[in-house]
């Protein structure tokens, strides 16, 4: 297993399937295949425990004689346990499947609006060393993995990502820029994950990569369950080394969710979304257009340069502005 | 759990594969942003199976035939094989191309607005024919196609030849080929 893998695909003919195939090529070259794997694992790890008790037990009933009264018996008995240990018996799913279902329930879920604060360590020592942290209170409000966060970064305007994936930045109304995930550097895309409240991802990443603990030990009557994910091993620049999940038991939506993320200079943000009501959202908001006068454009791969000059203007402004 | 052994053969060809597949998912499917779900969903459900079949041999076949059904909606499919009863093109011969000469895959992917029009390109084509053009530039056989897209390996030739040939004109322009020369 230590050689290298043969690339399973075979190479095209030559003409129009070579190009078609450099372009996916291209595509998948800006791929990174860890997370769709990293999830897959924990999903295929899951299943594993969950069938062998199951068709232990149901082995086990086949296997009784069917005399009436030892049945009746037993079930008796399961019928005294039953009363006798009345809440401990209603089982508590474990942290890594509450965080599941937390998933679960976000991805088919509507719109929720969130607070977002961000505090940092030792910015007062850089105040420029994190740009994209800047903003420090925002509202977020997200459907599945679409987002949109106001203010935007330096405290105007908004950003988000939208139905089909695109970030965009609108610091003005006169104009936005928009960018495909492929263009965005790792650093940004990991910000946008995490400011953006992209919970599948963010909590896909926390299942694979995170020990998972409850806070308390949880009760079957307590209305919330707080998970807390400490990661595994050395958390690199930019990575989010711990966070903290509070979980509506019976819903599943997430109530909170603090995030620590390492940054350059040994600074430490903290990051921390609190529901604030489960509003309906028109679906314009999680667009650029939305956020813009009527007939404003949206710069993206198309117009280079009028996009690099939008930023470059905007990000100007706050530096000069300070964070 | 999983044996180290089945997890680093599984990891090892997953790593390998996932790439390509997010990248045909994101241009077959209707909403891109759900490429990466529909690929973990498929690469979940075929590696809870891998015992029962060959990963190595199988495994792409298996996966990208998964991704193209759960990508490609029923809709699409009907309309796509309505359009199919009408055309005699298979006996024309192979998919006339812009001259092969003009063509360097490599530099013409370099660029990434180049590489951007190529794209628009292949999104251009209805969802069907776009499947069978890139799963056959990833490699895969005619029969392959057909069992990948549900339809006969006559129809998937079709449909590989009716892509090609869209794509052959709307890529003209960029082939340096004048686009009545390439059809």
């Amino acid at each position: 297993m230590s050689s290298p893998p043969q690339d399973p695909f075979p190479p095209p003919e030559p003409g129009l399937d070579a190009v078609v195939r450099a372009t996916l090529d291209a595509a998948a070259n800006r791929t990174d295949p860890r997370p769709v794997w990293n999830r897959t694992l924990t999903r295929l790890e899951a299943d594993q425990p969950h069938h062998t008790p199951a068709s232990r037990a149901s082995r086990w009933w086949r296997r009784l004689p069917a005399a009436g009264l030892a049945v009746a018996g037993l079930a008796a008995a399961i019928l005294v346990v039953v009363l006798l240990i009345p809440a401990a018996k209603q089982a508590v799913a474990s942290p890594a499947e509450d965080v599941q279902a937390a998933r679960d329930a976000h991805e088919h879920g509507s719109d929720r609006r969130y607070t977002q604060m961000v505090t940092l360590t030792h910015v007062e020592a850089d105040p420029l060393a994190h740009p994209v942290e800047g903003g420090r209170r925002a509202v977020v409000w997200v459907r599945g993995n679409r987002f949109v966060a106001q203010p935007g970064w330096g405290g105007t305007g908004a950003w988000g990502r939208d139905p089909v994936g695109r970030v965009w930045f609108a610091p003005t109304r006169e104009a936005a820029v928009r960018y495909t995930e492929a263009e965005l550097p790792p650093a940004i895309r990991q910000a946008v994950q995490i400011r953006g409240l992209e919970l599948d991802a963010l909590l896909g990443g926390v299942l694979a990569d995170f020990d998972l603990t409850w806070a308390d030990p949880p009760t079957p009557k307590a209305a919330r369950r707080v998970v807390i994910a400490t990661r595994r091993g050395q958390a690199s620049l930019f990575q989010v080394v711990s966070a903290e999940v509070v979980i509506e038991a019976d819903s599943h939506l997430i109530r909170s969710l603090t995030l620590r993320r390492i940054l350059p200079a040994g600074a430490v943000a903290t990051i921390a979304f609190e529901l604030d009501t489960v509003p309906i959202n028109t679906p314009v908001v999680y667009t650029a257009e939305g956020h813009l006068n009527p007939g404003s454009p949206v710069y993206d791969a198309a117009t280079p340069i009028q996009r690099r000059l939008v930023l470059r203007k905007h990000f100007a402004q706050l530096m000069r502005g300070g964070l | 759990m999983l044996s180290d052994d089945q997890r680093k053969r599984y990891e090892v060809w997953a790593l390998a594969v996932i790439p390509r597949a997010v990248a045909y998912a994101r241009s077959v499917v209707a909403d891109p942003s759900r490429a990466d779900d529909l690929v973990q969903e498929c690469l979940y459900r075929l590696l809870r199976r891998a015992d029962d079949y060959d990963l190595e041999r199988d495994g792409v076949k298996l996966l990208f035939t998964a991704i193209t059904n759960l990508c490609i909606n029923q809709s699409s499919r009907e309309k796509a094989l309505i359009s199919l009863d009408s055309t005699t093109d298979p006996e024309e011969g192979p998919a006339p191309i812009a001259d092969p000469s003009a063509l360097r895959p490599d530099q013409i992917a370099q660029h990434r607005e180049t590489e951007e029009v190529v794209r628009n390109a292949i999104q251009q084509l209805p969802p069907l024919q776009r499947a069978a053009v890139e799963l056959r530039a990833l490699g895969m056989s005619k029969e392959e196609i057909a069992t990948a897209l549900g339809v006969s390996a006559t129809n998937a030739g079709v449909l590989v030849f009716r892509g090609r040939k869209a794509l052959a004109i709307l890529l003209a322009p960029l082939l340096g080929n004048p686009p009545g020369k390439s059809v």
